[in-house]
Order: C-alpha cells, then sequence, then structure tokens
C-alpha cells in the first residue's frame, strides 16, 4: 500500500516536471510585481456596474461577463501590454501557409481544467462549433465569419488545430485567440442535446462546483444581486509561472461586488470594500484625492492615465427624401465642417466631464496612439470659419428672429436628439444648440428614449426619420481600429447612410480603403491605410466627432502588481489580476 | 356649560368656524403662509429670478459657482453700503481638481440694483405677457448668484425659481384627477354596492326609449369589440379566408343574440365589482413602464413640458383606485346612517343623496387627504427624475435639480453644497403641506372643537 | 354573504385576465424590444439579431404572445427571461426573500413607532412633545428616500473617516466572506447591514400611519362610550388602550389585506442606493433592459397577492363593522 503511495507521488512529480517545462512565463514587464517581494494569499476585492446573466460562455452577451473573468487571456495568442504584439499563450507556437490563410496553432501541453481534465484540441473544436451553431444564438457568432464566410477550424491530432480564413485578415490572431471551453462537458451536452441542451446549461442557479474554466479563476458563489466570488483554479498554476517560477495567480480568491449606483461604489472604495476602481468623474476623483490627501484612505490614483477608446459624437443624416433641402445640407461636407467648427470641444471637457476628458476629431480613439494621423485636418472651434463655410452655401442673411436663411428666405434649422437620461450627451447637445445659435443656425435639442433613438439611427433606406444624433461608441482594435459593421458602406453601424450603396465618392474611397487595409497583413502599410482612410475622414466630416472621457485608475495600496506607469493605459487596464498580490 | 357653547357656535357660518379652528393650529398657519409665498414666487418665476434659467456662459466659465458674497461694509471705509458684489476669478483646487472662484476686487464693486430691466433676458409671465423686469440684478461682467450655480454655470437661484412652477403645480394636478375619479366612481361603487343593475338586451327590454339607448350601445361595443378581437385571431391563423371569417362572425354574433334573448334576465350588473375589479386591473398597470410608452408616444418635437404634464395628467388618470376604494368604504357605512335611510324613506332619489347627503359627509375627508396628497406627488415627481424619467432640460424642476445633485453623490456634499437647496425647497413644501393638511384635518373635525 | 363571496371568487378570473392583458399591451406599447440596445454592439450583425428576435417570439403580435404567455402561466410556468435565459420565478424568489428582510423589518419598526405616536399624539394633543414628534415624522416624510440614503452613507463615511470606526456597512447585504460564516454570525452580519436601509425605509411612513391613527383615535375620544368609560370611573389607562384603541385600530386591521402586495413589492428607491439585493433594483434593470416575461412575472405575482389582499381586507371590513351590508 505504502508502496503505490510512493509510486504515485513519484509519478505526480514526474507529472509537474514535465508540465514545468510547457509553462508560460509572465513576463516582467507587465507588472510591478517583483517575485521577491510577492505575497501568496488574499482576496482581491473589485466591482461591477451590473449584474450577471449567466454563467454560461455561449449564451453570454454583456461584457465583463463571468465566463471571461474565469477564462483571464486563456486563447491561442494573448496580446502583450509591453510590445502590443500577439505572443503564444495557451498555443506553444503557430506557422502560417503561404497564402497567409491557415494558421496552424501547436497547443501547449500539460494545461488542464479546473476539474483536471486536460485542455486539448478537441476543446477548441467544440467551442467553435458550439458558437457558430445558429440556434444556440451566440453573440460571438460574428467573429466566425468575415464578409459572409465562415472561418473554419481543423483538428490535425490532440496538440494541433489549423484555423482557415476565407481571406486575409490583419485581425486573424484576434479572431482565433478565442477561449476554448471543456468539451467533455458541452460536447457532451452538444451531442446528446443540441443547441437546447447549450442554452440550459450553467445558468445562474448551476451548482458552483459543474462550472470548470481553463482560465486562473473559477466559479465559487454567486449571491444575486450581490456578488461573485472566484477561487483560484489550482491548475493554472502548472503551466502559469512568473519569472521566479511561482505559480499563478498568487491571491487565493477574487470577488467582485455587484453595485449599480455609482455613489454606493464610491462609497465601498473610500471606506475600503473594494480594492481597485475607476473614477470617471472629477466628483468622484476629489472625493478619492481628499480622502487620500487627508490620510483616511491608503490609496492610488492616476488622474488622466490615458483617454478611453471610445467617443461621442453628432451624425447628420444623409437619407432624407422627403426633404431635400435638409438632406443637400447634410450631405455637403462644408455644412459638416462647420457643424464642426461650432462643437465647442473645450466647453465640452469643462462642462460635461470637469475638465478630464480627450476631445476627438476621427474614428480612432487617442488612447489607440500609434494609429492616430496626426497630420489629419480639425475643424476645431471657430463660430467665425463655420459662419464663413455656412455663406459659401448661401447663407447669408439673417431673419427677424436672428437665424441664418438662404436665397429662397428658407431657414438654416435641424432637429437634434440624443438619449433621454444620459445627462452627459444631452448636456453636450445643450452646448452645440446654444453655440449654434450664435453663428444664427437653430438647433432643436430634445432627448428622446433610447430604444427610439436607435430606431430612427438604424432604421434603413433613403428617407430616415431624424435629422442629427449625438451618440457614442466604443471599442476599436489594435490590430485595425476601423469598425466593420461602421466603416464600409451598406453595413449596420453606418450612420451617417444607410441607403445601402456609398454616396459620396470619399465615401467609396474609405469603403475600398477598408476592405484593403482589413486584408493587408503588413503592420506598417496597414498603418498607412489606416492614416489614409483618417485624412479622408477628417475632410469630409462624416460624423463630427466631440469628445471621450479619460481614464483615472486607482486602487487601494493594499493592492501590489499594477502595471508600470507607461502602461496604465485604458486598453491595457490597471493590472492583471493573475500578477496582483495583496501586501498587508 | 356645552349648551351655551353650541349657541355661540351656531351663530358664526360652518366657514367661520373652520377658520376659527384652524388659526389654532400654529403649525399649519405658518405651513399655509409659506406655502402662500412659495407659490407666488413660483407664479411669477421671472419677476424674482435674476437671470433666465437656461443662460450661460463658456468665456470665462462660471460653471459650479458658488453663491456670491453680498457685501454690505465698504472695505476701504468700513462703513455700511449699499450691498455689492466682487467678480470672481476663476482657479482649480490642487486636491479636488475641481474649479473654486476667488474674488476679484481689481474689477471694482458691483451694487446689487433693485427692479431692474435686463433687455437682453427677457422672460414671459404666465407664457402670455413679455416682460424683462426683475426685482433685483447687477450689472455685467459681475455676477450675482444667490444659490451658487450649476455645471454650466446657469444661476441656481433663477432655476429654483423656474423649477418650483413645475414641482409645485405637478402635485394639483396629479392630485386633482385622481380625485375627481376617485370620488365619483368611489361613491358610485359605494352607494351601488349591492344593487345590480339589470341589462336589457339590444333594443328590447323594459324601461324607457333613454333607458334602452345606453344598453343598446353597450352591447354594440361589446359586440364590436369581440369581432376585432376576432378577426385579429383570423389574420395570424393560416387557412383561413375572408368568406370563413364573415361566415364565422355572423353565426357567432347571432347565436350571442339568441342567448342574450333567453337567458336576458340572468344579465346584472353590479357597479360596485364593475368599479372595484377595474380598480384592481388598472392597479395592476406598471406605471413606470406606462411612463416609458407614453413618453415614446407623443411626438418628439413637443414642448417638453407640455408631454411632461400630459404624462402626469395620464398617471392621474390611473391613480384613483386607492382612493376610489377609500370613498366606496365611507360610503357604504354612510349609506346606512339614519340621515340617510330618512332622506330615501322621504322620497329622495339617487342622485340627491349622493348629491346632498353622501358626498357633502366625506368632503373633510376629502380635504385633508388631498392635501396630504399633493406633498405626495411632489416627491413622487422627484423619485421619477431620479429615475431619469421626470421633467426634461431645457425645462427643470425640484426633483430634476435635486437629482443633478444625487447623480454628484458626495462632492455635492464638500465641493458644492449649494447644489442642496433644491432638497431644502422639496423639504419646505411637503413639511408645509402636511401641516396644512393637518390643521385643516383638525378644523373640519366637528368633535374636536373646544 | 356565501354568495358574495362565490361571487368575488368569480370574478378574479376576468380582473385577472383584463389587468394582465392591458399590462401586456403597455409593455408592448413601448418602443423596441429586449433586442434594441444589442443593435448598436459594433460585432454583431442585423441578421443576427433578426434570428434572436425570432428565436424570442419577440417578432410575433402581441396577441400572441400573450396567448402563448397564458398557456404557460397555467401550467405553472411564469415565463422565461430573455436576458437570463432562465425561468422567471426562480429568478425573482431570490430577490423577493431578500428585500423581506427590510420590508418585514421596517413594517415591524413601523408598527413599533407609529402606533405609541399616533397615540401620544391623541391624547396629548397640541402639546409641545405633540408637536415635536409630528415634526419629526414629518421630517422623515419629507426627504425623498433616494436621497436620505445618500445622506446616510455620507455619514457613515465621515463617521469611519473621523473616529476611524465604521457604525454600518455603506451598502450591500452581506459582507465578503459572508459563505465561510457560521449561522449565527451570518444572521448578524446581515442583521449588521439591515439597519440602515429599514430606518430609512421606514422613516417615509411614519408620518402618514402615525398621523392617521392620531385622527382616528381622536375621533374614537369624543364618541359617547369614551365619556360613558369615563364617568364609569375607569382608570384612564384602560380607557385609552382597552376603548380607544380597540376602535381606533380598526380601519388599520382591514387594509392590512393591502400589505399583501407589499410584500413582494421590494422597500423603493433605499434599495438601489444602498445596494440592497431587492426587487426594485432587479425590476427597474429588467424595465431598462426590456425584459419582457420578468416583468410580467412580477405583475402577475403582485396581482395575484393585490387582489386576495382586498379580497381579504373587504371580508374584515364586513367583520369588524358590521353596519357594513354584502349582498
Amino acid at each position: 500500500m505504502k508502496k503505490a503511495l510512493w509510486l504515485l507521488a513519484s509519478l505526480a512529480l514526474l507529472g509537474v516536471s514535465a508540465v514545468q517545462a510547457q509553462a508560460f512565463v509572465w513576463p516582467q514587464a507587465w507588472t510591478t510585481a517583483k517575485p521577491g517581494e510577492v505575497k501568496r494569499g488574499g482576496t482581491l476585492k473589485s466591482s461591477t456596474i451590473s449584474d450577471y446573466r449567466t454563467f454560461n460562455p455561449f449564451t453570454t452577451a454583456e461584457s465583463g461577463n463571468v465566463p471571461s473573468l474565469m477564462a483571464g487571456r486563456a486563447g491561442f495568442a494573448t496580446r502583450s501590454p509591453s510590445t502590443g504584439d500577439w505572443v503564444p499563450y495557451m498555443a506553444e507556437s503557430w506557422t502560417i501557409s503561404a497564402n497567409k490563410l491557415d494558421f496552424t496553432f501547436k497547443i501547449r501541453k500539460g494545461m488542464k481544467f479546473s476539474d483536471g481534465e486536460p485542455i486539448t484540441a478537441d476543446d477548441w473544436i467544440t467551442t467553435w462549433k458550439i458558437i457558430t451553431d445558429k440556434a444556440v444564438g451566440s453573440n460571438a457568432r460574428d467573429g466566425f465569419f468575415i464578409d459572409g464566410q465562415p472561418i473554419v477550424l481543423k483538428k490535425i491530432d490532440d496538440y494541433t488545430v489549423k484555423v482557415s480564413f476565407p481571406k486575409t485578415d490583419a485581425t486573424a490572431l484576434g479572431q482565433a485567440s478565442f477561449t476554448p471551453w471543456p468539451d467533455h462537458i458541452f460536447g457532451k451536452a452538444y451531442r446528446e442535446g443540441g443547441a437546447e441542451a447549450i442554452k440550459k446549461m450553467w445558468q445562474l442557479n448551476a451548482n458552483p462546483a459543474e462550472i470548470v474554466s481553463p482560465g486562473p479563476w473559477v466559479l465559487e458563489t454567486y449571491r444575486p444581486g450581490e456578488r461573485v466570488v472566484l477561487k483560484r483554479n489550482p491548475f493554472f498554476g502548472e503551466w502559469n509561472k512568473d519569472e521566479a517560477g511561482n505559480a499563478l495567480p498568487y491571491l487565493d480568491r477574487y470577488e467582485l461586488l455587484i453595485v449599480k449606483d455609482t455613489n454606493a461604489e464610491l462609497a465601498a472604495f473610500l471606506i475600503g470594500d473594494i480594492d481597485v476602481y475607476a473614477p470617471s468623474t472629477v466628483d468622484q476623483i476629489s472625493q478619492i484625492r481628499k480622502a487620500v490627501a487627508d490620510k483616511k484612505l491608503d490609496a492610488t490614483l492616476k488622474v488622466n492615465a490615458s483617454p478611453v477608446a471610445s467617443s461621442q459624437f453628432m451624425v447628420f443624416n444623409w437619407n432624407k427624401k422627403s426633404d431635400p433641402f435638409k438632406e443637400k445640407l447634410f450631405r455637403s461636407a462644408k455644412f459638416r465642417q462647420a457643424m464642426s467648427h461650432i462643437v465647442n470641444r473645450q466647453a465640452v471637457v469643462d462642462v460635461v466631464y470637469g475638465g478630464l476628458a480627450t476631445p476627438t476629431y476621427t474614428s480612432v480613439y487617442p488612447v489607440l496612439t500609434q494609429w492616430v494621423n496626426p497630420k489629419v485636418a480639425k475643424f476645431e472651434y471657430d463660430l467665425a470659419k463655420a459662419a464663413k463655410l455656412l455663406a459659401d452655401l448661401g447663407f447669408r442673411n439673417k431673419d427677424k428672429d436672428g437665424y441664418l436663411v438662404d436665397a429662397s428666405g428658407k431657414r438654416l434649422e435641424f432637429n437634434l436628439v440624443t438619449n433621454a437620461g444620459n445627462k452627459q450627451r444631452e448636456d453636450m447637445a445643450r452646448l452645440i444648440a446654444d453655440e449654434a445659435k450664435k453663428v444664427g443656425v437653430k438647433v432643436n435639442f430634445t432627448p428622446i428614449d433610447f430604444n427610439v433613438l436607435v430606431g430612427q439611427l438604424l432604421a434603413s433606406g433613403d428617407d430616415r426619420p431624424f435629422d442629427a444624433i449625438i451618440i457614442g461608441l466604443s471599442g476599436g482594435g489594435l490590430d485595425w481600429p476601423f469598425g466593420q459593421n461602421v466603416v464600409p458602406c451598406g453595413t449596420n453601424l453606418h450612420m451617417y447612410n444607410k441607403s445601402g450603396t456609398c454616396l459620396d465618392a470619399r465615401e467609396t474611397q474609405m469603403h475600398a480603403l477598408f476592405s484593403r487595409g482589413r486584408t493587408e497583413l503588413d503592420y506598417k502599410r496597414r498603418l498607412e491605410i489606416g492614416n489614409q482612410i483618417q485624412a479622408i475622414e477628417a475632410e469630409l466630416v462624416p460624423i463630427v466627432y466631440i469628445a471621450g472621457p479619460n481614464y483615472h485608475p486607482s486602487w487601494n495600496n493594499r493592492l501590489g502588481g499594477e502595471r508600470p506607469d507607461a502602461l496604465l493605459k485604458s486598453i491595457w487596464g490597471q493590472r492583471d489580476v493573475e500578477t496582483t498580490f495583496i501586501r498587508k | 356649560m356645552t349648551e351655551t357653547r353650541g349657541q355661540t357656535l351656531r351663530s358664526r357660518s360652518q366657514a367661520q368656524v373652520v377658520w376659527a379652528q384652524f388659526r389654532k393650529h400654529r403649525l399649519a398657519v405658518w405651513g399655509g403662509r409659506i406655502l402662500l409665498v412659495m407659490y407666488t414666487v413660483a407664479l411669477f418665476a421671472g419677476f424674482f429670478s435674476v437671470y433666465d434659467p437656461n443662460y450661460y456662459e463658456t468665456s470665462p466659465p462660471k460653471g459650479n459657482h458658488p453663491p456670491s458674497i453680498v457685501h454690505f461694509r465698504d472695505p476701504d471705509t468700513g462703513k455700511l453700503s449699499r450691498p455689492f458684489v466682487y467678480a470672481t476669478k476663476r482657479e482649480f483646487d490642487v486636491i479636488t481638481l475641481q474649479p473654486k472662484y476667488l474674488e476679484d476686487p481689481a474689477q471694482g464693486k458691483f451694487y446689487i440694483h433693485f427692479f431692474v430691466r435686463t433687455p437682453e433676458q427677457p422672460y414671459t409671465l404666465f407664457k402670455l405677457f413679455k416682460s424683462d423686469f426683475r426685482l433685483f440684478g447687477v450689472k455685467a461682467p459681475g455676477r450675482l448668484f444667490l444659490a451658487g450655480t450649476d455645471n454650466f454655470g446657469r444661476d441656481l437661484w433663477s432655476r429654483l425659481m423656474y423649477g418650483g412652477q413645475v414641482s409645485l403645480s405637478i402635485g394639483i394636478f396629479a392630485s386633482f384627477i385622481a380625485f375627481v375619479l376617485g370620488l365619483v366612481l368611489g361613491g358610485i361603487a359605494g352607494y351601488f354596492s349591492g344593487k345590480p343593475i339589470k341589462i336589457s338586451a339590444p333594443f328590447l327590454g323594459k324601461g324607457s326609449l333613454l333607458w334602452r339607448i345606453p344598453f343598446t350601445l353597450f352591447w354594440l361595443a361589446l359586440a364590436g369589440l369581440m369581432a376585432s378581437a376576432m378577426v385579429q385571431f383570423w389574420r395570424v391563423t393560416p387557412g383561413f379566408s375572408v368568406a370563413d371569417v364573415a361566415v364565422g362572425l355572423v353565426g357567432l354574433v347571432g347565436a350571442s343574440f339568441a342567448l342574450l334573448a333567453a337567458f336576458v334576465r340572468l344579465v346584472q350588473l353590479d357597479l360596485d365589482d364593475l368599479i372595484m375589479r377595474l380598480v384592481e386591473i388598472i392597479s395592476a398597470i406598471p406605471g413606470l413602464f406606462l411612463l416609458i410608452s407614453l413618453r415614446a408616444v407623443f411626438p418628439t418635437n413637443m414642448d417638453a413640458l407640455l408631454v411632461f404634464y400630459l404624462v402626469v395628467f395620464i398617471l392621474g388618470f390611473i391613480g384613483w383606485g386607492g382612493l376610489a376604494r377609500v370613498v366606496r368604504g365611507l360610503v357604504l357605512s354612510l349609506r346606512e346612517f339614519d340621515f340617510t335611510q330618512a332622506a330615501r324613506a322621504l322620497g329622495a332619489s339617487d342622485a340627491r343623496i349622493i348629491g346632498r347627503h353622501i358626498l357633502p359627509s366625506t368632503a373633510s375627508y376629502i380635504i385633508v387627504s388631498l392635501s396630504l396628497s399633493i406633498p405626495g406627488a411632489i416627491l413622487g415627481e422627484s423619485s421619477l427624475s431620479f429615475l431619469g424619467l421626470g421633467v426634461r432640460e431645457p425645462y427643470t424642476s425640484w426633483g430634476l435639480l435635486l437629482s443633478d445633485a444625487q447623480a454628484g453623490g458626495f462632492a455635492s456634499f464638500t465641493d458644492r453644497p449649494w447644489v442642496l437647496w433644491p432638497g431644502f425647497f422639496i423639504f419646505l413644501a411637503v413639511l408645509s403641506w402636511n401641516f396644512l393638511g393637518d390643521g385643516l384635518r383638525d378644523a373640519f373635525d366637528p368633535r374636536k372643537r373646544h | 354573504m356565501a354568495a358574495y363571496i362565490l361571487r368575488r371568487f368569480i370574478h378574479l378570473i376576468p380582473t385577472f385576465i383584463g389587468a394582465t392583458l392591458l399590462s401586456f399591451i403597455i409593455i408592448q406599447l413601448a418602443p423596441g424590444d429586449f433586442l434594441t440596445q444589442r443593435e448598436l454592439d459594433p460585432n454583431i450583425q442585423p441578421e443576427s439579431i433578426a434570428r434572436l428576435r425570432a428565436q424570442f417570439g419577440l417578432d410575433q403580435p402581441t396577441y400572441v404572445q400573450y396567448v402563448l404567455w397564458m398557456e404557460n402561466l397555467l401550467k405553472g410556468n411564469l415565463g422565461y427571461s430573455f436576458s437570463y435565459q432562465q425561468e422567471v420565478f426562480g429568478l425573482i424568489l431570490p430577490r423577493i426573500l431578500n428585500s423581506l428582510y427590510i420590508v418585514s423589518v421596517a413594517t415591524i419598526l413601523l408598527w413599533v413607532i407609529a402606533i405609541p405616536v399616533g397615540i401620544y399624539g391623541a391624547v396629548r394633543q397640541y402639546s409641545v412633545g405633540d408637536r415635536v414628534v409630528s415634526f419629526l415624522a414629518y421630517v422623515g416624510l419629507a426627504v425623498p428616500s433616494f436621497f436620505l440614503s445618500l445622506i446616510a452613507i455620507y455619514i457613515i463615511l465621515q463617521v469611519k473617516f473621523k473616529y476611524g470606526i465604521q457604525p454600518f456597512p455603506v451598502g450591500g447585504m452581506t459582507s465578503s466572506g459572508f459563505e465561510q460564516l457560521d449561522a449565527w454570525a451570518k444572521f448578524q452580519d446581515i442583521a449588521r447591514h439591515l439597519v440602515v436601509p429599514a430606518l430609512v425605509a421606514v422613516s417615509n411612513d411614519i408620518a402618514g400611519f402615525s398621523r392617521l391613527l392620531r385622527g382616528q383615535m381622536l375621533e374614537a375620544l369624543g364618541q359617547d362610550y369614551i365619556r360613558t368609560a369615563r364617568s364609569k370611573g375607569l382608570a384612564e389607562r384602560t380607557v385609552i388602550y382597552k376603548h380607544a384603541l380597540r376602535n381606533a385600530i380598526v380601519p388599520f386591521i382591514a387594509s392590512i389585506g393591502g400589505l399583501l402586495p407589499g410584500l413582494i413589492s421590494g422597500a423603493g428607491l433605499v434599495e438601489v442606493v444602498m445596494n440592497w439585493p431587492g426587487v426594485t433594483p432587479f425590476y427597474l434593470d429588467s424595465l431598462a433592459n426590456q425584459d419582457l416575461y420578468v416583468l410580467s412575472g412580477f405583475l402577475s405575482i403582485t396581482l395575484a397577492l393585490l387582489m386576495l389582499g382586498n379580497l381579504i381586507s373587504d371580508f374584515l371590513l364586513a367583520w369588524v363593522d358590521p353596519r357594513i351590508r354584502y349582498y
């Protein structure tokens, strides 16, 4: 008996040493945590604004969902915050075929799910199959199609997967680096019960013991509307090490407090109930800075660390067949340039964001520094230039109310709407309407219900109901920052023109450049195409960009392992939870 | 003892008695006075405000400006002087990063003038008369912010004046419609409880022609409703032609007529049941959702204030249920009282009994609960604003201003406490209305007159 | 009476159908649906949205959706939440239980505080004490609960900053590490979290209740039988508690049925600001998401309890007040 135990133990040791050879080493450059000073154990307490809806990775629709929290960076490749490049993660390495269409990934050996089952090629294949099944309705499905043609996965052997793309794609590695979910759980259910069986799995009332994760965390408890507690996946540390060879993550638990109210969230941070926080307004920042200055709170706050990858903008409707006067106006680049001139972005930053925001001029968010074309034209706040442009369009005289009229006496007037309840957008609209009045443009601003707004914005055809809308988008990748649903004509979020075809020659140019850029694998040349798109965009002003908020990461000083200052940006976040540790 | 008091009381009219009694409740009298002031000021908001409620300037910015300090003493001579303010310069606090404003005596003193004209910022009184006559003001570039400014730099004092128009009127508006409906329907339900009305078949039946017309209409409406519902269902059920539908309709209507003719005596309608069940149905309507739906139904270019009043009006329309239940209960017991029984014995009509005997007996209850439901509506308006369903910009209300303060969170307490003024005004209005209601209740209660 | 009861029970059916149908229509009247908000996601194709819409049955006419829902309801199934992809009842139940903590404590507190206050106000009418107490009660009423909650959190923060001790948690229902506690410690933990929200919730209601009771007591004290009782030489205490209060409290007993729907409708906005995982934040979330069946599930439970409550009220009213006759 004893002998048998010995044998088992030595086998386990052998296993460990075999695994160690396969480990992924988290680069020191990603974090300020020094392997020598880290402590093990403890709980990181964070918060989230909305409650979770499911633990099912295939039906989840919200951002920051539990499956993605559990999975961490899980995927073939992961993006390095220090270089911005894709580095092998769950794959040891990959090869690309000569035609740049086939990516063959060698899967790292010795990786295990949290229930101890090995992670192999079947898990990727099953995940891909389930996501692409229409009947499951997964949010991730559209990512597996390029212009309607599917990305196909093929298992070569247990530790090799070939991913074939229908056309060359700049974002290929990002698309291929999805999280594998266990075949022995989902694959089994899928083969037996199809899509319906998948949809019923891992709902909020599921027993946490049934939930299995490939990443650093696995569900421990969930209290509806209150808190999710994740515990360390004991097998994750076998293939994830810091540079000194310590198993990751350092922490035992990762808790997320569900806080719907922003004031309650701030209170929780001030009183020490949560460790990390990203204040979004100057009011929140003032409370933290004051508490820190008065030595009531031992925390760090980096004000204006970087812009956030999002922007608010005003979009004019090019499809107004029933109102030719307005249609002609909104399709005129000069008019839109004039409208850009009346947007007092500094006042927006001041009034709406309390001084902590960044003005924007193109669809590339300022945080994606390498992609921003610094040489593009900027139609900055300048009422005189706006008046001149409008005069060029024939609006020279003013009527008795002080508004500009054209030669036929028609008043320069349009309706501006945004979603009611979004105070920031309402304030922007008010600023724009008041500035417009100064040059003699009558802007009728009304806040309307969000769903009505979306309905109007996404209506298609050559006669759409709205004049101008203020709304925001976020996202934008580092591989190719232009939205595939946004830039090409005829796509769903091509908001200014939803007639289905390009109406302006420059619009057509942008459409073509987008396709070229998306399929261009050479980074330098892709950057060049991106700059061209921005140059056209800046002249055409299809969308009048206004401003986006800044990122102000903050954490309680009992935590260690945040990013070095140079990497402290909204796109990378303040830390990897894997390399976070508790100082005291 | 009681005899003599009774005689002196009788020599005064009912109103005088109530008034004398009311004046004894000192808090109620104060409540009444405060409300009088508030409503007057709100009515003449333009006159009492210093600036247009939506006026602000972007250069130099005046966002989150604290209340101006009014000086009464000349700093050079140290003597009392006409009240004046200084212009201010903006700086940023190094710790909080919030703006702060320092007085800048270099720009000179700006004396407060009374009864000024501001032609560049006119206002309209009662939506009719244009005016630019204001109680007080200072010359530009000096600024008089009695209650500070908001994030735009709009004068909160002026916004409070205008916000009061919405907050103070909304209560009266919402309560009024709910009360009329609740009173009438609750009264009918209580009075006719247990006395079902027999519904005659269409075109036939007993009673005068005048009596038959409403019933005929009732049946026609019912038939129409059924028919349209059926057509709707058929439209989504495949395999039916228009002819099928027509045949089915004719058959169904015929059958129901036959049934009605045969069992007409069984068709009875108890108004109490009908109204009380209606109350239950209506109370099940999700009010918040109705609000969202209604918001979307009105055209977007409609005046925001008008939309809000309409919405409140409709909410009042569904808010009469609770009151109807109470009135019904009152009437249920009142109609068994001796005086109603006596009136009935004397041959008084139902309408007369309700109008002359029952409703007046509920009057004191009504007045009191009206004065208590108005502050409820004022608080309700603030909750709606908190949820983003209240009145919208450019209009404002105390609830909207308070929810702005709430959105600012703790910074509203520490960095700019002046944004809490709307909370104080809500508090004062609700308190005053409640004391007024209290006083009225005591004044109307005949048993407590001593 | 038996016929009356029978009739009331029969009437429950059309009322229920009418109310649910009406609510259903109103929910559908609102623009857009559950999927509208996903349409703005740059990564989702419109075809995917259309497919999901068909899957959820949101492309069907309202009455078809209603009939299907009713059919499920008769089978004891409240429906299926779009956003949670789970049965509604299982989602609602924990929220209702969480809210019940606040609601039950607040209701008990209400009776414990408001009844003595009301009696005191009637027995010592217009005394200094009466004025002070009624003023305090109205202060509680006159501050909107969402704002009162924020003030409470602010005070707790200031106490913590000033004295280094935290009297109560600033929000939530449980502390971190709750699952590891034993039963007694769990109870204490929830109780500690409960204090502030329950106080905020009750402060809004004390004034209404106590003033009504005061009015009823005054009325009862003015009645002939009280005079008779007093002239019989009964102790004042006996007169007040045994005779006056018993009669004054009748309308409140009769309205006890109205408490039923209140038990599940949550404690209101205090739950949102104090981050209590109760019914209100959940309901507001569902409203914002237009999660149709969660809303109608909620409504039908509330409605059922409301109808039942009204029924009980009416029976109680008939029972305690023999002057009221039914046919």
